[in-house]
């Protein structure tokens, strides 16, 4: 979407014309979707963080500057309301086995994980984001998925340009390492020889 | 650059081909009519606010004007009595 529509939308949100929310809504709703659900690895979790999401700018539309930029402020929405969602239920930061199994699937056809599997690289991604800490995930979920300059990601975690530059570049290496764990532990076994 | 930051890159790059995924049809519907409902009333909101602000507005000023009125009355029944009694 390009920055004239996008300050077209927030213009008409502003002013409450629901074919205004009905664009922003096509064109982000699944972005959002997904950052929630990989980053709270639930699809439950997920779709009621998402409903409180939309609602959230539909609540704070009139007050929402002309300016603003829809899809960095929509991830900070979700963003803050899974840090709020984790911290509440006390989530234990433990990987589910099953979770990768039992992930949830789109109108009764494939799993996104099982349409991940005809491509080994995604399915290895997904597996790996999943063991990854959730500040890790956040923002490679952000910038590596979502497409969000370092600089939109910053402001979506609160963080300082170069506070996320660190982040990321922890995140990268962490995932780098995740997605070829059976070389790591072949390279450590042998080198235990 | 080393060729871990580029095995990272790479895996960065791989991550922008993700698969999309959305929730079902009807929570889709379901939702966007929610938050067309929850906008529509933020449209009237200004409207019922200008409204109701405007009706404080005329209770205020009309309490202020009775309020005027009696300090008025009673410092003239004061000033009849006072001139009642030669003071």
């Amino acid at each position: 979407m390009d920055r004239d529509t996008e300050l077209s939308l927030v213009a008409g949100l502003r002013s409450g014309d629901p074919g205004a929310f009905d664009a922003v809504y096509e064109a982000y709703r699944a972005r959002v979707f997904g950052f929630l659900v990989r980053l709270s690895r639930s699809r439950t979790v997920a779709e009621d963080l998402l409903d409180e999401t939309w609602l959230r700018l539909v609540s704070n539309a009139a007050r929402l500057h002309a300016d603003s930029r829809l899809l960095p402020w929509l991830f900070t929405v979700a963003r803050n309301l899974y840090w709020t969602y984790r911290r509440s239920s006390a989530l234990e930061e433990t990987l589910d086995p099953r979770a990768l199994e039992l992930w949830p699937c789109r109108d009764g056809g494939p799993s996104p994980f099982e349409v991940a599997a005809q491509h080994e690289l995604q399915r290895r991604l997904e597996r790996a984001l999943v063991q990854l800490s959730p500040r890790h995930r956040e923002v490679l979920l952000l910038v590596g998925v979502e497409g969000l300059t370092p600089g939109e990601a910053a402001i979506v975690c609160g963080l300082t340009p170069e506070a996320l530059r660190q982040l990321l570049a922890r995140a990268r290496a962490a995932l780098a390492q995740a997605i070829e764990p059976s070389r790591d532990r072949t390279r450590m076994r042998s080198g235990a020889k | 650059m080393t060729s871990n930051e580029d095995r990272s890159d790479a895996v960065l790059a791989a991550l922008n081909d993700l698969p999309v995924w959305d929730v079902d049809e009807r929570r889709a519907q379901s939702l966007g009519v929610q938050c067309r409902a929850v906008l529509a009333t933020q449209k009237r909101a200004p409207a019922i606010a200008a409204h109701a602000g405007f009706g404080r507005w005329t209770h205020v000023t009309g309490r202020a004007l009775l309020a005027i009125w009696c300090a008025v009355y009673v410092i003239e029944i004061v000033r009849r009595g006072a001139a009642a009694f030669g003071l």
